[in-house]
């Protein structure tokens, strides 16, 4: 009977190592992306104004396939480069660039694009060599590196603040720069990039303008943004409003006690109603603010989710870059300017 | 207390009965030689966090931490399945077990991150934990599980002696085996799922070895060991609250391992039983006394 | 029918017990040998019956048998290690099994306690099964299965035996700490109460062992190599300490490893291999065809010793 045994058992193990040679080839060849990675919140939807027939897919032969990190890139391009250009953006919304990785997939998309637009400036701190080995092939771009640097933030310890699509006029220089680097790519269409850039930009600057019409609207005093996250510097030096994060700049840092504490402190002190969570951050460091200025008497509430590294889903308004500031501004104001 | 904040507190409180619990329950799984298995069945809990996040699709922590339990027992059952089917020998078996199911954990883990609202979930504060985030719930839940610990230790105190010493005569007094076992992976799995909110899957067992580790060096006793494990664990977690209060950006779970490991140090060199220096110096003793015996010999020998 | 107690605190039996006992053990277990034969015939529990039924023509007139195994079946991994073994053990006897490495000696102790998974066969302990009979059986481990690092002293692990009287939820009071120490004392070892067992040699451990059996003041005690590895004192006070309980009525039976002292200090033997050889008495069982048929070819040859 042992003799058997034996047998079957190996039989048994060789199946298995049969079906697990298999799997890996299977797994290594396989040609289609999975559609639930990446690129969910893909080219803007096609849902920007001006956008015809859709970015991705329905473009015209020819197009430039661009492919970007963050959707803020992604949706204004989709927009400005209308159907000359099918645009794909890898991290979708709720996506968390500071800790994204790039996947099998990913690679793959970079490889078949024709440009590469990243933010840079460290906020895609996972991503740099992967950029590095593609950038040796085809045109590779930081647009947040095109930006003057005495122009950009930084913080105690010298840390550049990359998160500067939140300055409209420092993210219409970016946008410009990969607009000139689209041209440089289809010189035949450069006159159309460039007159839909006015467009967009024209409709950025009335953005801009709406903005600071509302937060200006807001007691001095109670103009504090206390969030999870220190991504918003650009966005509360363009708008006056005094920012501040729970944790550093990168959600890679753990959150400590004595940041919680100096938190309520100030919150404390300035009497401020209200706090925001965001889109891709964890919401119990948030939580255990709010209990702790409950303590002291303070209730803050949560005023309201914002979008920081990320954007909303596709197919929306706040998967629109315009759409997206639009939504963090009127939460914040209706929050702040709200009852005292 | 003076100088500190509400949140300080809370999270002092809940370091504390978490510390405690895990330094009790780590006395069993040292004695019961499955010290690994705290870390086994800590890594083996991720996946289950992230499964119970991904079927409901919002975040909710009753079943997260359900979640968690689940794929931490069946890290377990995996376990003791190699362990009867096969060869393999028990480390080897929880070394496995550790590394695939965290594994499959990092898997889903990098899958539900791509998800719309993925990063919302907290998910990642799982694996290195977020202690300073504590509130007044947390404590309370953490208080209650180390009272839970503490009663079925004390009610049972001598049948938990008597199984970690001789399970074989255990059963043959009447104890079941089967039901000492599961009280057993049960307490783990509590104390393991409520702590890996606050230390993250990677540091739980830390907590779980290192008091208790500590403990031995001092005392011949069990029950003694027991209760300076509790102690070790919850001074550790004081200890590595406060000093993460000092500094900016200080992480408090690492802080409580670090204490920890300084605790175990100390004990390693300064225990009173087993420590480096005690031992030294009883050989000195015991040299310098046959020497003198030596000496008052050859002095009788002389005419 | 009195019950006596000495210093110890142990009762001893009735003083028609023993006598009596070790009359029925002296004639008993050789009609035996062919009952098992005519069992193995008929189906497990017929042959169950039938053993009853002969015991209950024994209670009419003798005493019932403390343990009865029959068709007893066991595997190790993949390895048949016990196989139809069926044998009866009468009160107040003490009984060495004997056979060579893997025949399932220690096997047999752990599926008759159900520590180790039983394929077919049925056990009685005093005509019921093992879990109502719990307090009236010793079971004293092999040295080995313990780790004798473990942060408690002589006195301890003396108390876990009482452990079954003492129930949950209750701490050993100062009686049963004197039932302890008394245990100890009987075998010699009361000056070590208080110390710790990793500090034990091995033959004091396996006295320590020996006097928890003795606080649990079984009726059947089932020991596991108690001698291995133990000086010749230690060996001469557990086997001494052994038929003082035979002769107290009770019974025992000793997994033992050295085939050369079988005849001096016990009164009946098993031989298995696998399956039971042959059981009795020594004087008529143990023989050198018998150890050879267990063995297989495998010892040297022991010469018969003289007068």
């Amino acid at each position: 009977m042992d003799e058997a045994m034996t047998r079957r058992k190996k039989k048994t193990g060789r199946a298995f190592a049969l079906l697990a040679v298999l799997l890996l080839l299977s797994a290594c060849g396989s040609g289609t992306s999975g559609g639930a990675d990446g690129n969910a919140g893909g080219p803007g939807g096609g849902n920007g104004p001006g956008a015809a027939g859709g970015s991705d897919g329905g473009a015209g032969a020819g197009a430039i396939r661009v492919v970007t990190t963050i959707a803020q890139i992604a949706e204004p391009l989709s927009v400005i480069g209308g159907d000359r250009v099918r645009v794909e953006s890898l991290m979708g919304p709720g996506v968390d660039p500071h800790l994204y990785q790039a996947s099998q997939s990913d690679i793959r998309k970079l490889g078949e694009a024709d440009v590469i637009f990243y933010n840079g400036l460290h906020l895609e701190a996972n991503m740099l060599r992967a950029f590095e080995r593609i950038g040796q092939s085809r045109p590779v771009l930081a647009v947040g590196e095109a930006i003057a640097e005495d122009r950009l933030l930084a913080d105690e310890t010298g840390a550049v603040d990359p998160h500067v699509w939140f300055d409209i006029d420092l993210w219409k220089d970016a946008l410009g720069a990969a607009v000139e680097e689209l041209k440089k790519l289809s010189p035949d269409d450069a006159a159309f990039f460039e007159a839909n850039k006015r467009d967009y930009f024209a409709k950025l600057d009335e953005l801009k303008e709406e903005a600071v019409r509302k937060m200006a609207s807001i007691p001095e005093e109670r103009r504090v943004l206390v969030t999870a996250h220190d991504a918003f510097g650009y966005f509360g030096r363009m708008l006056d409003l005094e920012v501040v994060g729970l944790q550093g700049l990168s959600t890679e840092d753990e959150i400590g006690l004595g940041d919680i504490e100096r938190t309520i402190d100030l919150l404390v002190e300035r009497r401020v109603p209200a706090v925001f969570v965001e889109s891709s951050i964890n919401p119990k460091s948030i939580e255990a603010v709010i209990e702790g200025a409950k303590e002291r008497g303070l209730n803050v509430r949560l005023g309201g989710e914002l979008f920081s590294d990320a954007m909303g889903g596709a197919g929306t308004e706040e998967g629109t870059y315009i759409g997206m500031f639009r939504h963090n501004v009127d939460t914040i104001h209706e929050a702040l300017a709200g009852e005292g | 207390m003076i100088g500190l904040s509400h949140n300080a507190l809370w999270v002092l409180v809940s370091m504390l009965m978490l510390g405690t619990a895990a330094g009790l329950v780590g006395c069993f799984a040292y004695w019961k030689r499955q010290s690994l298995m705290s870390d086994a069945l800590a890594h083996a809990a991720l996946p289950g966090v992230v499964i119970g996040y991904a079927i409901l699709g919002f975040k909710s922590l009753p079943v997260m931490l359900l979640g968690a339990a689940a794929s931490a027992l069946a890290g377990a059952l995996a376990v003791s399945w190699i362990r009867s089917s096969s060869r393999v020998k028990e480390d080897t078996a929880m070394g496995i077990i550790l590394s695939v199911f965290f594994g499959l954990g990092i898997m889903l883990l990098a899958i539900v991150n791509r998800m719309p609202g993925g990063g919302q979930s907290g998910l990642n504060s799982f694996i290195f934990g977020q202690a300073a985030a504590m509130v007044r719930q947390d404590m309370r839940l953490m208080a209650a599980v180390a009272a839970v610990v503490l009663l079925v230790v004390l009610a049972s105190f001598k049948e938990w002696k008597l199984y970690l010493f001789d399970p074989a005569f255990a059963r043959g007094l009447g104890l079941s085996g089967r039901l000492m076992e599961a009280a057993w992976l049960a307490l783990l799995v509590v104390v393991i799922v409520i702590g890996i909110q606050a230390v993250g899957v990677i540091l739980m067992a830390a907590l779980l070895i290192i008091p208790a580790v500590s403990a031995r060096y001092w005392t011949n006793g069990f029950g003694r060991m027991l209760a300076l494990a509790a102690l070790f664990g919850g001074g550790a977690g004081v200890a590595g609250t406060c000093v993460s209060t000092l500094g900016d950006g200080w992480p408090t779970g690492p802080f409580i391992v670090i204490a920890a490991a300084g605790i175990f140090l100390l004990s390693l060199v300064f225990g009173a039983r087993k420590g480096l220096l005690v031992r030294a110096m009883q050989r000195r003793a015991q040299v310098r006394s046959l020497q003198a015996r030596t000496i008052r010999r050859e002095g009788e020998a002389l005419p | 029918m009195e019950t006596m107690r000495d210093a110890g605190g142990m009762e001893s039996l009735r003083a028609d017990g023993p006598a009596a006992a070790r009359q029925a053990s002296g004639a008993e277990p050789v009609r035996l040998a062919d009952g098992p034969a005519a069992a193995r015939q008929a189906s497990g529990t017929v042959a169950m019956r039938q053993s009853a039924g002969s015991a209950t023509a024994r209670r009419a007139g003798g005493p019932e048998p403390v343990l009865q195994v029959c068709g007893l079946h066991a595997a190790y991994r993949r390895n048949k290690v016990l196989e139809d073994v069926t044998f009866e053990v009468m009160p107040g006897t003490l009984t060495a099994i004997v056979g060579p490495n893997g025949a399932g000696k220690s096997t047999l102790l752990k599926t008759m306690l159900d520590l180790h998974p039983r394929l077919g066969g049925e056990v009685r302990f005093f005509g019921t099964a093992y879990r109502y009979a719990k307090l009236r059986v010793g079971y004293v481990p092999q040295r080995g299965s313990v780790d004798w690092d473990f942060p408690t002293d002589a006195l301890d692990v003396v108390l876990m035996g009482l452990y079954g009287r003492i129930g949950w939820l209750r701490r050993p009071g100062r009686r049963h700490r004197e039932l302890a120490l008394g245990a100890l004392a009987k075998m010699g070892m009361a000056e070590y109460a208080k110390r710790q067992i990793s500090e034990l040699s091995g033959g004091q451990q396996q006295r320590v062992f020996l006097a928890r059996a003795l606080a649990q003041d079984a009726d059947l005690y089932l020991l596991d190599e108690p001698l291995a590895g133990v000086d010749a004192a230690t060996e001469r006070a557990i086997m001494e300490m052994l038929q003082t309980l035979r002769a107290a009525g009770k019974t025992v039976m000793v997994v033992h490893h050295d085939l050369q002292t079988v005849e001096d200090w016990f009164d009946h033997v098993l031989l298995l291999n696998r399956t039971v050889i042959a059981h009795g008495p020594t004087a008529s069982v143990f023989t050198p065809e018998t150890v050879a048929r267990a063995y297989g070819g495998w010892l040297r040859r022991k010469e018969p010793v003289t007068g």
